[in-house]
């Protein structure tokens, strides 16, 4: 017999699954991050409802078959659903290891923006000069 | 019982873009003034940008909806029967806290609608009048850009250099030239040089989060330090709750101050700076038995008259990494080919069009340039397409005065303290679809000649309710206007409103510019007139 949290932590992968070599949001160990911000009652009867529409044997289906059953119950319950997406999202990509798989991949800073920031090449005004050619294009008024 | 503070020549309700403005030259020119601020003091270590967990702040404690956001210091607003949904800050410096820092004025045209378009109505004053306004604002404002562009009036040379366009906004530039159309570095209220003790900005991008340098401009480095230098007095933690008066005048403010104490502020002047849902909110809580539909609404047209500029979102995927996370958000190039009225199009009226960079990791999986991200075995491919690969073409539309979109008082909803929340009703017009649809189609043109491979769109951002404007609206009929050309109340004469609820109409461009440089005209309009009864001297 499946624990809820089993099947929740089977759930979180489902939505976010596996990707090189990071695992998925379930296996990262976000669920308890996830429940922590269930935090107001709209998120907390959201996992409730996603949670309970889950069948026993959910941890036991192939990813296909719980794939396809998450979209059955994302068609009952719309709403609940697309919270419990968004919460599965902000844990995951908000989790240092998935920043520093993402920099890995991209040569995206995974620290915060501040104080590092960016280096960009300065404006260049040659690119202006047809702009600049052209007649005034706002209506004089009396 | 409530405690009761020394009188003052003018008391401001609301220390964020105007106010700071307004309260800067009322200081200067030798009146006694005390702002009144429910927010407290953002200090630069608390900038979530710092942090970590930066997005998840931007989704939760920053997010722009005080609805979603809930900070002890924010009021609900019920926006449950309107189109869009509300964006605002409660801060010394307001929304200017968590703005984007884009910042034109609006132009010549904008203040004529009903004369050159036959629709709206004309403000009571013009571009002329307030051209002097502009430039001392643009230089408190540390305004980045360049002067010479011919879709707008003269103006002097900017005080910083443009903002870095990056790689998206330049493909978007070369496509614009390449279609023969209009575009411009945008004015930005962001430092491109350091400026004293605040450094030039360094591209971190979310300017949103507030900005730990200093870079991006907001009313409490900009306009406060100089104001409270002057003399003028700043209360944070206070909550205006009615505006007092007697028949035919205003006698000051009660508000809660930080220890929930009921606190009575006398002036001789009341000054509202709340934004156009606060402010609205509060000239309705002060109906009396000689003003039983709200303070100077003897016209009923406060509350009425909302506009927010509906805006619809197209956006590039492009199979080069553009590392379009980095730099100012908002802030790159802008088009106006489209922004005045051409007929032939089917509507009159324009937009303009507002290049924005791509999103951070969660923004990209939440979605909001672009739809959200698929859960499931898709995922991670979508992902890898979109991040950093994007750019984006915003259709800010203008929504013209209809008196049925308006703010009123909620029948239940209230604030912590059990003060009526404000409601707001609001529907976009059918025109301002069109204006999206039409923009979107357009600047989709543009996305594909810069090399998008895939093109999207959103046809109306919800959330964007960002420029909350027109809902006690300035003008020369006392039956149809709140305020008079110089801010002041119709029905009573030491009542002043100075933020974005008195624009008439709104253009199709972000307000801050114009309504900064409104309350410094104002301020000057009242110190004239108080210069007279108290003596007091010009700077």
């Amino acid at each position: 017999m499946e624990t809820l949290s089993d099947l929740q932590k089977t759930l979180l992968d489902a939505l976010v699954p596996e990707h090189g070599d990071i695992p998925g949001a379930g296996s990262l160990g976000l669920l308890p991050l996830v429940m922590a911000d269930a935090d107001d009652e709209p998120k907390s009867r959201a996992l409730q409802v996603i949670s309970a529409a889950l069948p026993d044997d959910f941890v036991d289906l192939s990813s296909l078959q719980r794939e396809s059953l998450l979209l059955q119950i994302e068609t009952a319950y719309p709403n609940e659903f697309s919270v419990v997406v968004n919460m599965v999202f902000t844990a995951y990509y908000c989790d240092q290891r998935v920043l520093d798989g993402i920099a890995r991949h991209t040569g995206y800073n995974p620290q915060p923006p501040q104080p590092k920031g960016y280096q960009l090449p300065a404006f260049d005004e040659q690119l202006l000069q047809p702009v600049r050619e052209s007649p005034p294009r706002w209506r004089t008024v009396d | 019982m409530s405690r009761r503070e020394e009188p003052v020549d003018v008391v401001v309700v609301g220390a964020g873009a105007s106010g700071g403005a307004f309260t800067w030259s009322i200081a200067r020119q030798g009146l006694k003034v005390v702002c009144l601020e429910q927010g407290g003091w953002v200090t630069p270590e608390t900038i979530p940008s710092l942090l970590p967990q930066w997005e998840r702040a931007r989704a939760r404690t920053h997010h722009p909806n005080p609805n979603v956001r809930k900070n002890a210091w924010d009021y609900p607003i019920d926006d449950t029967d309107s189109d869009i949904s509300p964006m605002l800050y409660n801060a010394v410096g307001g929304s200017t806290i968590h703005w984007g820092a884009h910042f034109p004025r609006l132009k010549p045209s904008d203040f004529r609608v009903r004369t050159l378009d036959g629709v709206g109505v004309d403000w009571p004053i013009g571009y002329n009048d307030l051209a002097p306004y502009f430039e001392i604002n643009d230089a408190m404002m540390t305004v980045s850009g360049l002067a010479g562009d011919p879709a707008n009036p003269a103006r002097g040379p900017r005080p910083c250099p443009p903002v870095p366009l990056g790689e998206g906004a330049r493909r978007i530039a070369e496509a614009y030239n390449r279609l023969g159309w209009h575009w411009w570095p945008v004015d930005a209220a962001i430092l491109t040089k350091d400026h004293g003790d605040r450094l030039s900005c360094n591209n971190c991008g979310p300017c949103d989060l507030g900005c730990p340098r200093g870079s991006r401009t907001s009313t409490d480095l900009a306009y406060w330090p100089e104001a409270l230098a002057a003399g003028a007095i700043l209360r944070t933690g206070a909550r205006v709750v009615k505006v007092t008066s007697t028949p035919g005048r205003v006698t000051g403010v009660d508000f809660v101050d930080e220890s929930g104490e009921l606190v009575h502020q006398p002036a001789a002047n009341v000054v509202l700076a709340g934004n156009g849902v606060g402010t609205a909110r509060l000239l309705l809580l002060s109906a009396e038995d000689w003003c039983p539909s709200g303070l100077a609404n003897s016209s009923d047209q406060v509350g009425r008259n909302l506009m927010f500029h509906p805006t619809g979102m197209v956006t590039g995927v492009f199979d080069e990494d553009l590392s379009g996370y980095a730099g100012p958000f908002a802030a790159s190039i802008v088009s106006q080919e489209f922004y005045e009225t051409d007929r032939s199009r089917g509507f009159v009226r324009g937009f303009q069009a507002q290049t924005i960079r791509s999103d951070g990791p969660l923004g990209t999986a939440l979605g909001g340039y672009l739809p959200r991200l698929p859960w499931g075995n898709r995922h991670h491919e979508q992902f890898s397409s979109q991040f950093g690969h994007t750019a984006s073409i915003t259709v800010t539309t203008e929504d013209l005065p209809d008196p049925n979109n308006r703010v009123t008082l909620a029948d239940t909803l209230t604030d912590r303290w059990g003060v009526r929340a404000p409601k707001i009703s609001y529907r976009v017009e059918q025109r301002c679809r069109d204006t999206i649809r039409f923009g979107i189609e357009r600047n989709s043109e543009v996305l594909r000649e810069a090399g998008a491979r895939e093109v999207l769109s959103i046809p109306l951002v919800s959330s964007a309710g960002f420029h909350l404007l027109g809902t006690a609206r300035m003008g020369a009929d006392a039956d149809m206007s709140v305020v008079d050309a110089n801010c002041r109340s119709h029905d009573v004469p030491n009542l002043w409103v100075i933020d974005g609820s008195v624009f008439p109409t709104v253009g199709a461009l972000n307000p801050t510019s114009t309504l900064q440089s409104i309350a410094l005209r104002a301020a000057d309009a009242l110190a004239g007139r108080e210069l007279a009864e108290v003596g007091g001297d010009i700077v």
